[in-house]
């Protein structure tokens, strides 16, 4: 092969590569703005918030960056609503597989007089090692539930388990930013959370 | 003659009668006794995290032919036992005590998560998956009415559809 044509297939390479290249940006661009359309961003509720945890030390929200995050809100004296809302999210960590490494479920309980962090670790432990719980004082729980439009009404029945909370209960997706992308409700569909975390994680991973 | 001929027959009428009339009472109360009785399956305690003081049984109950209630339940696994009704209403989840649940003749009855439920109250020792308890149900006519209830883990199944899930739509 002569220096010419050499160049010349060399210079066909190379112009090929750069449209691959250029083709592969367009789509995973494509991708994000799908992803963006699909779960935009709620730009009315969320944000940072630091509370006593689990964890051995604080949880600030924002510690929690690059990781795809489902947040719950309730009380370890529920009976019915709340366990099962753990185990969905357990079911929803199996679907994922590998990406369950980049997921974290947190759940904040507003009733810290009986849900002490021991006893919320126990408890949150049960359902996956990896799950996270968070109390406060009230004032601080008061806050975060404020920033997350959560509703928890403290109520004294005639029953023998003393006080419980009337309460809205969804199951907030936050992003690698710790931005609300959705809302579920309690009985959500697991496959429709795990696909969700998915196409957080494939979007943030792609840097333009 | 024909007195006694008449006389006869009306007594034999009269027998038959009674006879068939004892024959339907003892048939219709042998029938009630059978059919009295509420029948409970199902029963079964969700497996919750040991520390959880708290926890919901769920079961079925098919009322027998006759109007009961029922009014109450124990167990030895919980220092308490009510019945509760959970409901979802303006967006907020609710619990509320039922002091009884009226049965209707042949009304069968469901409990089931995030609906009614059975709060265990304060458990006496944490259970695990596969334990047997017993559970009381307290019956305004019918009594009290043991069953053994299967401890089952909180397992949520994958939705059948699973398999589009998670391919891109474009």
């Amino acid at each position: 092969m002569n220096k010419a044509l050499l160049k010349r297939t060399v210079l066909i390479a190379a112009v090929l590569l750069v449209l691959a290249f250029i083709a592969v940006v367009v789509m995973q661009v494509q991708g994000k703005r799908q992803t963006l359309e699909r779960l935009p961003v709620n730009t009315k509720m969320g944000g940072n918030f630091v509370l006593p945890s689990t964890l051995g030390r604080p949880l600030e929200l924002a510690s929690l960056k690059g990781k795809v995050v489902l947040l719950n809100f309730g009380f370890t004296s529920c009976p019915d609503v709340c366990p099962l809302v753990l185990a969905r999210l357990r079911q929803v960590l199996r679907e994922l597989g590998p990406d369950a490494a980049n997921t974290r479920v947190v759940f904040v309980s507003f009733d810290p007089a009986r849900d002490t962090v021991p006893v919320l670790a126990a408890y949150v432990r049960h359902f996956h090692p990896d799950m996270i719980g968070a109390t406060g004082t009230d004032a601080e729980i008061a806050a975060v539930a404020a920033q997350y439009g959560v509703v928890y009404l403290k109520e004294s029945g005639d029953s023998a388990a003393g006080y419980n909370f009337a309460h809205s209960d969804y199951i907030y997706l936050l992003d690698g930013q710790g931005r609300v992308r959705k809302l579920y409700a309690n009985d959500a569909k697991t496959t429709e959370m795990a696909a969700d975390v998915q196409l957080l994680l494939k979007a943030d991973a792609i840097p333009f | 003659m024909k007195m006694n001929l008449a006389g006869l027959l009306v007594a034999g009428v009269l027998v038959v009668a009674a006879g068939a009339h004892a024959a339907t009472v003892t048939d219709r109360k042998a029938e009630s006794a059978r059919s009295l009785a509420p029948l409970i399956s199902n029963a079964w305690i969700s497996e919750a995290p040991p520390v959880a003081k708290n926890n919901a049984a769920f079961v079925t109950v098919k009322n027998g032919t006759r109007k009961d209630a029922l009014l109450g339940v124990e167990t030895p696994a919980a220092g308490a036992a009510e019945l509760h009704q959970m409901s979802m209403a303006g967006g907020l989840m609710r619990m509320q005590r039922l002091p009884l649940i009226n049965l209707a003749p042949n009304a069968e009855l469901k409990f089931g998560p995030g609906g009614r439920h059975i709060m265990l109250i304060n458990m006496k020792s944490p259970l695990k998956a596969g334990d047997k308890v017993p559970l009381t149900l307290i019956f305004r006519k019918a009594g009290k009415i043991t069953v053994e209830a299967e401890v089952r883990a909180l397992n949520i199944e994958t939705d059948p559809a699973a398999e589009h899930a998670g391919h891109d739509h474009h």
